[in-house]
């Protein structure tokens, strides 16, 4: 096999450095100043201020109680309104293609799918997303690792917040397949793994046993045996006697199967229809992925949420929040509003914006309050919710001290429909402002980019054409 | 299961229902359905008019006399229904997907294809609520195949997740394409590898490849396989796993029987085409059949022209005759909804009860589900099926469908753009139907669909859900052809041109008792007749619904000819003949003179309009106030103060966001305060007409009034103010405010209702446009009689009246109907032919001095002369059916009776295109009754009106 574990370590190392690279450099400094401040931590603030230095929050209150640095940039005014940066709690836009069409394929990265320059990217400034977890597609059985980006940076470890985050596992079966050979290449996916970790235990034994054999045949000292591995743990099953393989020697395509066994690694288990909610949590349970697990659910999947309850999974909804179903005898059709049927339940669920129409996440919550729940259920279904799904509560989601300055600048109530935003700041860099965005521009007030000259010679011609008519 | 254990489920059951009865729940809760008879498929066999009770989705108890525990909810089908365990698909596609790259793979379950949340109404309507899956036929083994169910809980769903070891060595067993797994990545070290052909592609590939697999779970290495089978295959022989193989033709059973018997292994054989080729194989190897017949319902093949080509149906009966476990299923040439049919198609030379196993207790047993469901026993799941007439015959049908004790498919609650609707279709068989017309059919049925007649004939068709109710005799509903139900003992004389139709009141129980009595439409006439006639009505007393009610709102005429006074006898009718042959010849002269006028085409329309603007402003004017105005309206303003004496007595209705109410108030014309007294009806506030007492203050206008006894808490307050009654009503806690406006100023329903607004129509006629005459409520139902429409009843009774009363209306060209008609058997000869029918006095049916008496209705009727029966009473309208009887043992014959009750009754008032027979297209009022309608005791069972039955 050509993969080594060297050769992943390298490109972590050198990630991790861009990483800190692309931060703002040491000594920035920006005071971010709001008519109303939504902290999504604890009251919002009337007239507030936020300190930014190095990236992160260093103060946030009242414009009175906070003092502001005297070299800072400011940004912002009485006239806006500051919220934490809207989280994608999953998505697999941003990337040349989203699915592989190999079944398992753990050993795989969407590192090397995404495109910093998507227009994908671009949008979500756009949008006030500041942070995406792009993941694989659905049509696959286990797909590659996934990655926590922010869509700002002009190569993937620029935009890199988490690498090596994460699998998508679907239980709705993939092209080809039906439930009962997708569930049998998933079963058999983490059958064969252990299968091929006892085999190797196996082994070791076999060896240890043959040393100890010839040590006493030739009568010497038997060596203290040291383990050069560690012990399996994790709450799914186990291989007894793991420690004695080094980890080093098992197959780089296993590992990343080994450490969601383990629990070490995230999974976003795809559920299409409610009938896969209680296989997926099955498997999440049997195979000790359950805690660090969200399952990603189609807007039928409401109908399982007494089994997703009472999993206590979170889940991430589909980005169609109306479920319609017509009877077939009565011919009557019933809607349902999805968010609400987890929010009742007390199941912790995130929105999902991506679809091909827009990318708002503010919508998606502006749609809750629409259909009964409250606004705090709602905001935090696009911050708090998605941030704590994917483990970055202590980063990112809100507006606290000591978190990541990542804050929307809107010009109004994010929930109001004639808001929009104004500017975008993440990790204390404003990376987007509403006067400058050259795209919108053309299309709302019909400024011709710089450059753009074929745009311009068409409206000079445009003239003397009906002239001539 | 001994009798113990059973009565302690009993007495325990009956204890939950007490202590739950309080505060009912589903849990614990029992049910107790009752149908005519039970088709157990146990050893209970059939039972007639059993009781099946249910609790928690389980069976506790089915029998006859079993005791139902009174907090029980009661679910009666009533006796012609016949009720089955739920059917059980021995074979479905449910679990059907993609197949495993492996020739031979248990790694696949068929219940991973099943979806538990899905709605399967389709087959839950034709009777379904279990079935065996499998993931695919296109294996030698496909996977493990379950047993599922088709409602109820998603996660209940699932009966059996590893029921069998599921494949086929049939022809479609044979495709598997050779299996190559390529390495990820592959290297110039890791080659890309080749693919390794599978077997089978043949029958002997397939044994030997079956005789490997069997091997390899005992131990002997075998390669080509994949990794998992082995091991897999151990676990499921060690667990006693059966197969299920598909095997179709002879040498495929042939074959597949030996594989049994020498490895000793428990196969069911699915398919089994030419079963019949190999009893005795099939017999000595113990395999049991899931027989799958090729053809497919509805439809005609080519099999091929060789005799081994050709399929049989005979498979069942060959097998259950041989002692060999046979159930049926559709198989994949068919859609599963039509198991029931397949079953019913293969079931030939077999008894009911055999073919009815076919697909219930023989099918679960098949698939291992035989402690859960396929026939019904205390202990069992609570999944039957409620048939409209006996299992496995033509015209039976699925009306209901009870999964885990619940409803899971109701055919009245179907509806469908593309399936007839059949909601509420009935159909009657009875050994003698009465058509109203004179005829009788022995045997008959009357199939009812939406309200209507649909089909009348020896054998109708029987569309699916439709309720089958068998009795002894059926007749259409009878009709009071004179009548007074419904005006309460009001002696009002209305004129010719009243109207009863907004009188109406639905929903009355005495209309309802005489319903059940058998008159169905009761031509309603004023108890005193006005000497300018009076209308009568035909509507439906006891409909449950406004609009259904009226027939035809003038039906008839009646006016009186007879007169103590022989001086001038017929005078007034005369000249009522004369006036309204009077009033037709103006509207036929404007209606000729119209057909000649030509509109001027030169007329400006501006002018017009012009004129029409004018209108308009001095409308405009008047409206501005009385001050401004002129002597001109002062007549009007003398009008407008004039106080009104009795400005409460009446109906008022008001329409108010809360609901409707309709208010009747009895006062008097007074200038004190006086006493008044009323009733309320408002469906917001009760369904009982609420009646109240108080004062009124003519002063004032101040209403004060309190609920009667009865209606103690009821509060009425308001203020009469312009014909306005504003004021708060409070009943039963709730208080609302309403504003009414007067509908009329009588108090009592049916006395004396109010004219008929007479339309002025106002637009502006051009010039020279013939002038319309003016309208005449009165003299409009006599129009209605000259040219045909009504029917005018006279009342006459001494021969010369009853030839002068006939002469007169024949000289206006109308037939009347005598009524009364004491001596109407003496002209009989004179008059037949000339009348449209009598209504003889019921005196008549015993008549004459002597020692004989005579039944003249019979008389008459034997002269030609249609006879109808009539009340002229309200409640009494109920006897009507007795007096019939009592007329046949005068003398008339039953059938003549029938017609006097019904056809002929319907006929002479103009309305036997609605009602009084049963033909096609005529509204379904049909009474069921215990005998033949003129059969002595004879009484009436059940009564459908507009395809509603009447329940009191």
């Amino acid at each position: 096999m050509s993969f080594s574990k060297t050769s992943l370590i390298l490109t972590g190392a050198l990630c991790a450095n861009l990483f800190t690279s692309a931060q703002a450099a040491p000594g920035d400094k920006l005071v971010i100043e709001a008519g109303h401040i939504i902290t999504q931590a604890g009251d919002d603030i009337e007239n507030g201020v936020i300190v930014v230095d190095n990236g992160r929050i260093v103060a946030i209150g009242a414009a009175d109680d906070i003092e502001r640095p005297w070299d800072a940039v400011v940004v912002g005014g009485p006239d806006y309104t500051a919220a934490p940066g809207f989280i994608e709690a999953l998505s697999w836009n941003g990337m040349d293609r989203p699915n592989e069409n190999l079944d398992v394929t753990p050993y795989l990265d969407v590192r090397d799918s995404i495109d910093p320059v998507h227009f994908y990217f671009e949008d979500c400034k756009r949008w006030g997303i500041t942070t995406i977890n792009v993941q694989q597609g659905t049509n696959t059985v286990v797909a590659g690792q996934g990655r926590i980006v922010k869509p700002v940076g002009m190569t993937v470890e620029q935009m890199t917040v988490r690498p090596n985050y994460g699998h998508m596992i679907s239980i709705d079966p993939k092209s080809g397949k039906s439930r009962a050979t997708q569930r049998q290449a998933l079963r058999d996916a983490f059958r064969d793994l252990r299968r091929d970790l006892q085999d190797m235990v196996d082994g070791k034994r076999d060896e240890a046993d043959t040393a100890r054999r010839e040590a006493l045949a030739q009568g010497r000292e038997q060596e203290e045996a040291k383990n050069p591995g560690r012990a399996m743990t994790g709450s799914g099953w186990k291989v007894d006697g793991l420690e004695m393989v080094d980890r080093s020697e098992i197959d780089a395509k296993l590992l990343p199967l080994l450490d969601m066994v383990e629990g070490r690694s995230y999974t976003f288990l795809y559920c299409g229809s409610p009938m896969d909610v209680q296989p997926a949590i099955d498997f999440a349970r049997a195979n000790g992925l359950a805690e660090r697990a969200a399952l990603l659910i189609d807007d039928s999947c409401w109908k399982a949420a007494d089994a997703i309850a009472a999993s206590g999974m979170p889940v991430i909804l589909d980005s169609d929040l109306i479920h319609v179903e017509t009877d077939p005898v009565t011919e009557e059709e019933t809607e349902t509003f999805v968010p609400k049927v987890f929010a009742d339940k007390g199941v912790r669920f995130a929105l999902r914006s991506a679809n091909s129409s827009t990318n708002s996440l503010w919508f998606q919550a502006a749609l809750c309050v629409a259909n009964g729940m409250s606004r705090e259920q709602a905001l935090a279904a696009v911050t708090t919710s998605p941030a704590s799904i994917l483990g970055l509560s202590k980063e990112i989601g809100s507006l606290e001290v000591g978190k990541a300055a990542n804050v929307l600048l809107l010009t109004g109530d994010p929930l109001d429909v004639t808001s929009k935003v104004h500017q975008v700041v993440i990790d204390g860099a404003v990376i987007y402002d509403h006067t400058k965005d050259t795209r919108n521009r053309h299309l709302i007030n019909g400024e011709a980019p710089r450059g753009a000259s074929a745009a311009e010679t068409e409206e000079v011609e445009e003239p003397s054409k009906t002239d001539a008519e | 299961m001994n009798s113990t254990p059973l009565t302690l489920t009993l007495g325990f059951c009956a204890l939950a229902a007490v202590s739950l009865a309080a505060t009912p729940s589903s849990q614990g809760e029992v049910v107790a359905i009752k149908a005519g008879r039970i088709h157990t498929m146990d050893a209970a066999g059939v039972i007639e008019n059993g009781t099946l009770l249910v609790r928690d989705g389980r069976i506790v108890a089915v029998g006859q006399d079993i005791a139902i525990p009174p907090s029980a909810q009661v679910v009666d089908y009533g006796p012609y229904a016949d009720l089955i365990p739920g059917l059980v698909a021995a074979d479905s596609g449910l679990g059907r997907g993609s197949a495993s790259d492996r020739s031979a793979d248990l790694g696949l379950f068929a219940v991973d294809n099943f979806d538990p949340f899905s709605n399967r109404a389709e087959l839950l309507a034709a009777g379904i609520t279990s079935a065996y899956v499998d993931t695919t036929n296109s294996r030698l083994l496909s996977g493990v195949g379950g047993v599922v169910k088709l409602a109820g809980a998603p996660d209940q769903r699932v009966l059996n997740g590893w029921a069998t070891l599921d494949g086929s060595i049939s022809g479609s067993a044979y495709n598997t394409p050779a299996f190559w797994d390529p390495p990820v990545p592959a290297t110039v070290d890791v080659g890309m590898g080749v693919a390794e052909p599978q077997l089978p592609d043949s029958l002997p590939g397939a044994m030997l490849a079956l005789e490997m697999i069997v091997d390899m779970a005992a131990g002997k290495p075998a390669t080509g396989f994949g990794p998992h089978l082995a091991g897999d295959l151990k676990l499921a022989l060690e667990k006693g796993a059966t197969w299920r193989l598909t095997a179709n033709t002879e040498t495929e059973l042939r074959a597949l029987a030996n594989f049994a018997k020498e490895r000793n292994l428990r196969i069911v054989v699915d398919g089994a085409w030419d079963a019949t080729e190999v009893i005795e194989e099939l017999k000595s190897s113990r395999m049991g059949v899931v027989f799958e017949p090729r053809q497919r319902l509805g439809t005609v093949t080519n099999w091929g022209k060789g005799d081994a080509d050709w399929p049989t149906l005979n498979v069942p009966e060959a097998l259950v005759k041989a002692g060999v476990a046979v159930a049926v299923a559709t198989g994949d040439a068919q859609p599963l909804s039509s198991l029931y049919q397949t079953a019913m198609l293969a079931s030939g030379g077999l008894t009911r009860e055999q073919a009815l196993a076919l697909v219930t207790s023989s099918a679960a047993k098949m698939i291992g589900a035989d402690d859960r469901v396929g026939s019904l026993r205390a202990g069992k799941d609570a999944d039957f099926v409620v048939l409209s007439g006996a299992p496995m015959t033509a015209g039976s049908s699925v009306r209901a469908t009870w999964v885990n004790g619940e409803v899971a498919f109701n055919a009245k609650a179907l509806k469908s753009s593309t399936a007839e609707p059949t909601a509420q279709a009935v159909v009657l068989e009875v050994d003698e139907l009465h058509v109203g017309d004179g005829t009788v059919m022995r045997p008959g049925q009357v199939l009812m669909v939406d309200g209507l007649i649909r089909e009348v004939g020896a054998e109708v068709s029987r569309p699916r859900g439709a309720m089958v109710i068998r009795g002894a005799a059926a007749m259409p509903g009878i009709v009071d052809s004179y009548g007074h139900l419904g005006l309460n003992g009001s002696r009002s004389t209305p004129s010719a041109g009243t109207s009863y139709s907004r009188f109406l009141m639905p929903g009355d129980e005495t209309a309802k008792h005489v319903a059940e009595a058998g008159v169905t439409t009761v031509l309603l006439a004023p108890y005193n007749v006005s000497g300018s006639g009076s209308t009568l009505m035909a509507y439906k007393p006891a409909t449950d619904e406004y609009k259904s009610m009226v027939v035809e709102d003038d039906a008839a005429l009646h006016i009186v000819w007879s007169s103590n006074n022989r001086y001038g006898v017929g005078d007034n009718v005369r000249s009522m003949l004369q006036k309204a042959v009077e009033y037709r010849n103006e509207w036929i002269e404007y209606e000729e003179a119209m057909a000649k006028w030509t509109p001027p085409a030169d007329e400006p329309e501006e002018e017009v309009k012009a004129e029409e603007g004018k209108d308009d402003e001095a409308k405009a004017d008047e409206a501005k106030g009385d001050d401004d105005k002129g002597d001109d309206d002062k007549d009007k303003k003398k009008k407008k103060k004039e106080k009104d004496p009795d400005p409460l007595t009446g109906v008022w209705t008001a329409t108010e966001e809360w609901g409707g109410l309709r208010f009747q108030f009895k006062d008097q014309a007074s200038e004190e305060t006086t006493e008044i007294r009323g009733s309320v009806r408002s469906d917001a506030l009760s369904d009982k007409l609420l009646r109240f007492e108080g004062t009124f203050d003519h002063k004032e206008g101040v209403l004060d009034a309190k609920g009667s006894d009865g209606f103690a808490g009821l509060v009425l307050t308001g203020k009469v103010d312009e014909e306005k009654l504003a004021g708060t009503i409070a009943w039963n806690g709730a208080e609302h405010s309403f504003t009414a406006a007067r509908e009329s100023r009588e108090y009592v329903v049916v006395t004396r209702p109010v004219v008929r607004p007479e339309e002025s129509t106002s637009t502006k006629a051009p010039k020279g446009m013939p002038k319309e005459p003016r309208l005449d409520a009165n003299m409009e139902p006599w129009r209605g009689a000259l040219e045909g429409r009504t029917s005018v009843i006279v009342t006459a009774n001494r021969q010369d009246e009853i030839l002068d009363a006939v002469a007169a209306f024949e000289g206006v060209g109308i037939q009347p109907i005598l009524m009364g008609a004491n001596e109407a058997w003496r002209v009989r000869d004179q008059i037949a032919g000339r009348v449209k029918g009598v209504m003889p006095s019921l005196s008549q049916l015993r008549d004459g001095d002597g020692l004989i008496p005579s039944n003249r209705f019979a008389q008459l009727q034997s002269a030609g002369i249609p006879v109808a029966f009539y009340s002229d009473a309200e409640e009494g309208a109920g006897d009507l059916l007795m007096l019939a009887n009592f007329a046949v043992i005068e003398g008339m014959s039953s059938t003549g009776a029938v017609r006097a009750l019904t056809g002929d009754s319907a006929k002479m008032m103009g309305i036997e295109n609605r009602v009084g027979r049963l033909a096609p297209g005529l509204d379904a009022d049909v009474l069921l009754l215990s005998a033949a309608p003129t059969a002595f005791g004879v009484s009436v069972l059940r009564t459908w009106i507009g395809g509603e039955e009447v329940l009191r």
